[in-house]
């Protein structure tokens, strides 16, 4: 097993003993604890008598599995309506991938940061001081736009694929009404929204929707008052993060003021600073596995089972913790049940770290040496689809797994390069850096002209400089995908795919499609097309100015350095845990690329016409990985506009709820979705009625 | 009788040499089973296969590698075009009971042209601030220059057509097609690679 991989099940069980049922009872410490919780009145979570009919463990009237977007948000909002609430987690620390996020979220409908910078107005504290950034038309916005918008058949992204088309229009509906009220719902959570600028893919053409949220740099971190330290946002030193923010915040004077800083840290650790204030419980190292019902597939969703999944430090060994304890419930038996007394939340996230459901939308496509994004942060059991897995196996349906495909942020080529995690930007600081190894070299798009990329074979495959450009979604203002941009777009206007626009307007480059295509190394019976490398010689390290070193760059299989390419080509075959043959071209491709440099022509794939040509010749010869990254998920229950989970008879299952990317048929990038996802099924989750223990 | 094998590289080959005029490569070899190659003798072979020269590797290896290496004078062909020419390891051991090394052998080319005519000058500055941009690639092929303090590269050729591009860190290429027939300045404007913004990354 290469240096500081998790095992793939999660349960990290080398350097850490579990517990039993026995030693839980024994050791008296978590039972004063739950006592001491339970005299609070606060945190309601509590271990039922293991002689209760069904051997109940905990109980709480609203469970949640997953401490992400959707399930923070459902969990205050449940508990904010007189419900107790226990989340399960699975990972050490809450925020999944939203608190690695840019924290852009997407809402409108006329929400509450829209009609603010429409009137020029700041935030009640005196923080938003920048102007507008869009103008008071471009945000004049209603429920009914927003609806109309995001079922807008007509427009098309740079692929010619719909984005809106096959949304299902009850959970649209749905979406649209509770946008500004979970705009409300997030700032009076601590959630500090900065200026409108534009509107995430999937957020609607007509109107700018969307806002990143901030903090300000101060001298202490203080949610309440809205400031965080340099050390802990990240921005004392470049090359150094926090446990408290795993990515570098960004500088937010444009959107915000000067001394702002944004990113999902800003969105995530307020959110659950607000849900631990208000008694939230959360039982982390526990993976949802199964949920309870009555009867194998009828009757009410009465509970869940969830599994003990440790994660410890990557060099110390030592168990991760949690930046903050308040709320936590130690438990540390191998598998447990939990009664849900009124309803069973699912958001433990979509599918895209699990290849082989991943398969369900691109059969061909099972490559595991791709990675889902934040997969050092997440760990193994990130986005495993444990919440499709455990609803299909209680007779839930499946909605809008071909929505997908609709999207470039399901699946894309970095252009951070040399690291396995390529998606953030995740520094040493963070306790588990070290399951990333290294931070990868963002080289930019730009960048790709300085190197030729090669498949598993060690051949070239596409133009290099396409290779990354992705193309944009169909969003506000536009950016060319429909005739009219901005609040000139005209919705449902069949003007907008008519194939003579299509045919203009078709920008998309295939170079992902080619990186993962079949090649002569790729073996029966799953014809995996391996990994990719960027090749490049000493000369492009002058001229690009990389930073091939630590914690850039790592001797942990993702770059390699040698004398020679042949050398080259044998250490990344050795060193690479997915390179699973020789890349017996390479020298050969090196030579012919020199050649064509020399010629001026690159009759594989006329690169000429993109970008200069320059020779691999000067060593030492140099490879970093490419990374597809998994992202994305677009399909995955089917709810209705409440959020309950429908089954394959159309009917509600009683008692479960989901949100975020557990959840499918809604085409939309980004965190609006799983806030407003989370606010809805919070709601209807803790008006149900408590069921009769038993 | 052990036998290792050998890499042979060749860099610093400038990418045109008027027709006739000297020029500088360098060579570097090493043994894939890491015994020391220096003072080994390299030599270079024409496009018709004549020795044109050799020399031996020097005693210290190139900085960041193990290859030693040495820098050959040649002189470029007097027929303008591109000629494939090969540097070549001669085999070495043999007669004692130290490891035989194979021979290496790997080509490189020699683009030998006419003598320029005209003055191609370019101000390479970022299309949003106007700052000029120092250390811009400047490739008109096969020629190839780098901009100065000023964002300026001046190259010459001779008549004829020609695409020059431009590209510099962090920037998307300039790219400028046309017939050089009379000294010209062309002022390349370079968009700066923002990367993705939030709208297209985070979430």
């Amino acid at each position: 097993m290469p240096k500081n991989k998790e095992p793939s099940n999660g349960t990290g069980r080398t350097k850490t003993k579990a517990l039993t049922r026995r030693d839980f009872v024994k050791s008296g410490a978590a039972g004063l604890g739950g006592a001491a919780l339970l005299e609070t009145g606060t945190a309601l979570a509590q271990r039922a008598g293991s002689n209760a009919a069904a051997d109940w463990d905990y109980e709480a009237d609203v469970v949640i599995a997953g401490g992400g977007c959707a399930g923070l948000t459902a969990a205050i909002r449940a508990r904010d309506l007189g419900a107790t609430v226990l989340v399960v987690d699975q990972n050490f620390d809450l925020g999944g991938r939203m608190l690695h996020s840019g924290s852009f979220i997407s809402l409108g409908g006329g929400d509450p940061v829209q009609r603010r910078d429409m009137k020029s107005e700041n935030d009640k504290e005196g923080f938003v001081t920048s102007p507008p950034v869009e103008s008071p038309e471009e945000l004049d916005d209603s429920v009914d736009l927003l609806f109309k918008d995001i079922t807008d058949w007509s427009v098309l992204n740079h692929r010619g694929e719909s984005v809106y088309r096959y949304n299902e229009r009850e959970l649209m509906r749905a979406w649209a009404e509770n946008c500004p009220p979970t705009r409300q719902f997030l700032i009076d959570n601590y959630v500090r929204f900065g200026r409108i600028n534009g509107t995430h893919e999937g957020g609607g053409m007509s109107r700018a929707r969307g806002a990143v949220c901030f903090l300000m740099l101060g001298d202490k971190t203080d949610i309440k008052a809205g400031t965080i330290t340099a050390e802990h946002a990240g921005v004392a030193d470049r090359e150094r993060t926090s446990a408290f923010a795993p990515v570098q915040m960004n500088i937010a004077s444009r959107f915000v003021a000067n001394g702002a800083v944004s990113n999902g840290v800003a969105l995530a650790r307020s959110l659950e600073f607000s849900a631990r204030e208000k008694g939230v419980q959360f039982m982390l190292f526990r993976k949802f596995t199964d949920l309870v019902r009555e009867q194998p597939f009828a009757g009410r969703i009465v509970g869940i089972e969830a599994e003990y999944s440790p994660r410890n430090h990557p060099d110390t060994g030592e168990l991760l913790k949690s930046f903050w304890q308040n709320g936590n419930v130690e438990e540390r038996r191998d598998k447990i049940r939990i009664r849900a007394r009124k309803a069973v939340i699912l958001a433990s996230g979509g599918h895209a770290g699990n290849p082989q459901v991943r398969s369900m939308f691109y059969p061909a496509m099972r490559e595991p040496a791709f990675g889902t994004s934040g997969q050092a942060l997440q760990g193994p059991n990130g986005q495993d689809a444990s919440a499709l897995i455990a609803g299909l196996k209680i007779g839930a349906n499946l909605a809008g797994m071909q929505q997908n495909l609709g999207s470039a942020a399901t699946f894309h080529l970095s252009t951070r390069l040399g690291t396995r995690d390529a998606y953030t930007d995740m520094m040493p600081g963070h306790p588990t850096f070290g399951y990333r190894g290294s931070a990868g070299v963002n080289v930019g798009t730009a960048g790709f002209e300085e190197f030729i990329a090669v498949n598993q074979v060690g051949k070239r495959f596409f133009n290099e400089v396409r290779l990354p450009r992705r193309g944009g979604g169909g969003q506000f203002p536009g950016g060319g995908v429909a005739p009219n941009n901005g609040i000139e777009h005209k919705p449902t206007d069949w003007r907008n795919c008519r194939h003579e626009w299509v045919q203009k307007m078709y920008t998309y480059d295939h170079g992902c499609d080619a990186a993962l295509a079949i090649n002569e190394g790729s073996e029966a019976p799953h014809y995996y097309s391996g990994p990719l490398w960027a090749v490049f010689d000493q000369d492009a390290v002058a001229r690009a100015e990389w930073e091939l070193r630590f914690p850039y760059v790592a001797d942990n299989g993702y770059y390699f350095k040698a004398d020679t390419v042949e050398e080259l080509a044998a250490k990344i075959h050795k060193g690479h845990e997915f390179q699973r043959v020789p890349l017996k071209h390479l020298a050969e491709t090196v030579a012919t690329w020199n050649g064509y440099v020399d010629a001026g022509k690159d009759p594989d794939f006329e690169r000429e016409a993109d970008a200069p040509l320059h020779r691999i010749a000067t060593p030492p010869f140099h490879a970093l990985a490419i990374m597809v990254v998994w992202h994305d998920s677009y399909g995955g229950l089917r709810v209705n506009g409440k959020h309950q989970v429908i089954d394959m008879q159309g009917q509600v299952i009683p008692g479960l709820y989901a949100g975020g990317e557990s959840v499918g048929g809604f085409q939309k990038h980004g965190l609006g979705k799983g806030h407003v996802h989370g606010f809805i099924a919070g709601t209807n989750a803790a008006a149900e009625a408590t069921t009769p223990s038993g | 009788m052990e036998l290792h094998a050998t890499r042979i590289v060749v860099w610093d080959t400038p990418p045109a040499v008027e027709c006739g005029a000297t020029f500088r490569i360098r060579v570097g070899v090493k043994c894939a089973g890491e015994c020391s190659s220096a003072a080994r003798t390299v030599e270079i072979r024409d496009a018709n296969g004549r020795w044109a020269a050799s020399a031996p590797v020097g005693d210290a290896p190139w900085p960041g590698t193990s290859l030693y290496s040495t820098e050959i004078e040649l002189r470029a062909p007097e027929v303008a075009g591109l000629h494939a020419w090969e540097a070549v390891a001669p085999d070495v051991g043999g007669e004692t009971d130290l490891p035989t090394h194979a021979g290496a052998c790997t080509r490189f080319h020699i683009r030998a042209v006419t003598a320029p005519e005209y003055l191609v000058k370019v101000v390479a500055v970022d299309a949003k601030s106007r700052a000029p941009l120092q250390g811009a690639r400047v490739v008109v092929h096969p020629y190839r220059a780098v901009t100065d303090a000023h964002g300026v590269a001046e190259i010459r050729v001779p008549k004829g057509a020609y695409r020059l591009f431009v590209s510099g860190r962090d920037h998307f290429p300039f790219r400028s097609d046309g017939e050089i027939a009379a000294d010209v300045t062309i002022h390349a404007e370079l968009d700066k690679d923002l990367g993705p913004s939030d709208a297209e990354l985070w979430s």
